[in-house]
């Protein structure tokens, strides 16, 4: 079959691989219909994730339709459209009755990495790297997906396949961050990036009664869609001074909830910036925290920083003063998507939840490598770039 | 950054790199296991009540294949969050430079502990052990940097902190 494949730093290539088969009881192979690229992916194309190996086939959010399951699946059957959550999670283990899916025990068959890196492993997420548990991705025809009873969800008729796509990731990481970070009625919430992730988050905050969201980037089309499709007001960083217009707006309390979904490639302005950036390219600190410094700063006394965007080690000038002295609660996650998966769909099919906008950019998976520079370039709009893997 | 190479440089740098050189380390020559005279306990905790994790007091198979060679002991986790499932070599591995040789090479038998404890709590927690090899997978150029992190995750189920 035909899959794009990671090559070496800023290198994606389409390649002819070998299909996947079941290799567990509980596998199906899904045949993949819509698979896009997700903020995620540049940090590991860039090289900033390194336990990439040249040709592992990239790719962790898609829907598609079930070909072949294997002797202990209950719930599909050949034929299913569904939707697969980004993480791989036995639905057993503690972590996983606790909800906590991307914490899942048995989703990671390599598990001695992140321990060395993080002290414990987190769970497996497909097409994101041996550390991440060395699970094939989804930019390919075919792909194999592990305890599929738990992690693929049946589209309802009626939802539309680009809609149900970012049911994948980009919805439930939103839901995790929004439900996480406790937003509860009367809510100000602010989000930092208006990415796939970022207006989800928004989307997400609404949806748990936030009384005003509020979404803060540089680009103007993606702050436009967070207005539009999300209703969220949006800030643009490089025209107001954000800590200020965020007091303004709050009553000068600042927002109950700052949700950061930009991650450890954020854009700066200033000499912080270059200096971050310097640091970072020395390798003498691997995550460029500029958002997340602006939401422990602007958040309220007592509130609740959320990180979203993924950071792989270690940050430099950190505010943790502002954590300690404020009261802060300083929470993050990868996305625990089988628990909010179903409520997501539900909202797709009730049309209380739009997300086909952030699909861009739909092309055949050929054109993968030339998608994945207008996504990282952030070219001619590309908010997401979508493949068809079957043209 | 030329194509060849450039997974060694970065693997080499950053965090990945620090990750991978204390995989590395843990597995360099030095005393053995923290330098105890004995091997210490390795635990895992299973979800699971304690009958279910050794009905009749039979372990799993995984360690059960071990026979002799470890003691194997169980006892509830408090909080609800099953049985933790102990077991140590009766034992003690080689340190130094034969030590070091064992583990590079995936033969020392703390690592067949450590994946025989991991392999228990996956066949009692879900029923069989997660693969994921063969996966699909493009061309692997041949680089220092592919070569260091094929042998990195072959180790990784043996390895880690546990
Ligand atoms: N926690 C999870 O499970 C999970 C899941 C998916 C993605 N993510 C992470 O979420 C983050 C966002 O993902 P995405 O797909 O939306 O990525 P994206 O690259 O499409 O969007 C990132 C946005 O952040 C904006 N940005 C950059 N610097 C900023 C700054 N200083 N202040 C405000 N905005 C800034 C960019 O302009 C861009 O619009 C990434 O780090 C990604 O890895 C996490
Ligand atoms: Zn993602
Ligand atoms: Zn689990």
């Amino acid at each position: 079959m035909r899959a794009l494949c990671w090559t070496g730093v800023n290198e994606t290539a389409v390649e002819t691989v070998e299909d996947p088969r079941l290799l567990n009881a509980e596998d199906i192979i899904l045949k993949v219909t819509l698979t896009t690229s997700c903020g995620s992916d540049l940090h590991l194309v860039g090289g900033y994730i390194p336990f990439m190996r040249a040709g592992d086939v990239l790719g962790h959010e898609f829907l598609g339709e079930v070909v072949e399951v294997g002797p202990a699946v209950r719930r599909h059957k050949v034929g299913d459209r569904v939707v697969v959550c980004s993480f791989v999670s036995c639905g057993r283990c503690w972590y996983c009755r606790q909800q906590l899916f991307s914490l899942c025990d048995n989703g990671n068959a390599n598990p001695a990495i992140t321990e060395a890196l993080w002290g414990f492993a987190p769970g497996g997420c497909f097409g994101y790297s041996h550390a991440m548990g060395g699970h094939a991705g989804s930019h390919a025809e075919y792909v194999r997906v592990p305890y599929a009873d738990q992690g693929a969800f049946t589209v309802p008729d009626g939802v539309d396949d680009t809609t149900a796509l970012f049911a994948s990731d980009a919805a439930p990481t939103g839901w995790t961050g929004a439900d996480l970070g406790g937003v509860g009625p009367g809510d100000v919430v602010a989000v930092w990036g208006a990415g796939g992730v970022g207006q989800m988050a928004a989307a997400a905050a609404w949806a748990r009664g936030a009384e005003r969201v509020v979404v803060v980037d540089r680009l103007a089309n993606r702050l436009q869609q967070a207005e539009q499709h999300v209703g969220a007001e949006t800030l643009n960083y490089e025209e107001c001074d954000i800590g200020a217009e965020l007091r303004e707006l709050t009553g000068g309390r600042g927002p109950d909830v700052c949700i950061e979904a930009v991650g450890m490639e954020a854009h700066g302005a200033g000499p912080s910036y270059l200096y971050d950036q310097v640091k970072q390219q020395l390798r003498l600190q691997t995550d460029r925290p500029t958002a997340l410094r602006q939401a422990v700063h602007a958040c309220r006394k007592g509130g609740t920083v959320f990180v979203l965007g993924v950071f792989g080690a270690l940050a430099d000038k950190f505010p943790l003063g502002a954590v300690m002295n404020k009261g802060l609660t300083l929470r993050g996650a990868q996305m625990h998507g089988h628990r909010y998966i179903p409520e997501i769909l539900e909202r797709m099919a009730a049309g209380t939840l739009r997300t086909a906008h952030l699909a861009t950019h739909v092309m055949p998976l050929e054109q993968g490598p030339e998608g994945y520079r207008m996504f990282k370039d952030k070219e001619d709009g590309c908010v997401r770039a979508v493949f068809r893997p079957h043209g | 950054m030329g194509r060849v190479g450039s997974g060694l440089v970065v693997a080499g740098v950053t965090a990945g790199g620090m990750a991978l050189r204390r995989v590395l380390r843990a597995v360099a020559p030095g005393p053995a296991h923290g330098g105890l005279s004995r091997e210490r306990w390795l635990v895992v905790t299973v979800a699971l009540p304690l009958e279910e994790v050794a009905p009749q007091g039979r372990w799993p198979e995984p360690l059960a294949a071990l026979g002799d060679r470890v003691e194997v002991r169980v006892r509830p986790a408090p909080g609800d969050k099953g049985t933790e499932l102990a077991a140590r070599l009766r034992e003690a591995t080689p340190g130094g430079l034969p030590g070091a040789a064992a583990r590079w090479t995936g033969e020392d038998p703390q690592q067949e502990l450590r994946s025989a404890l991991r392999r228990s709590k996956q066949l009692l927690e879900v029923g069989e052990v997660l693969e994921v090899e063969p996966a699909p997978h493009g061309h692997r150029t041949a680089t220092p940097g592919g070569a260091l992190l094929e042998k990195v995750t072959r180790l990784a189920g043996r390895e880690g902190r546990l």
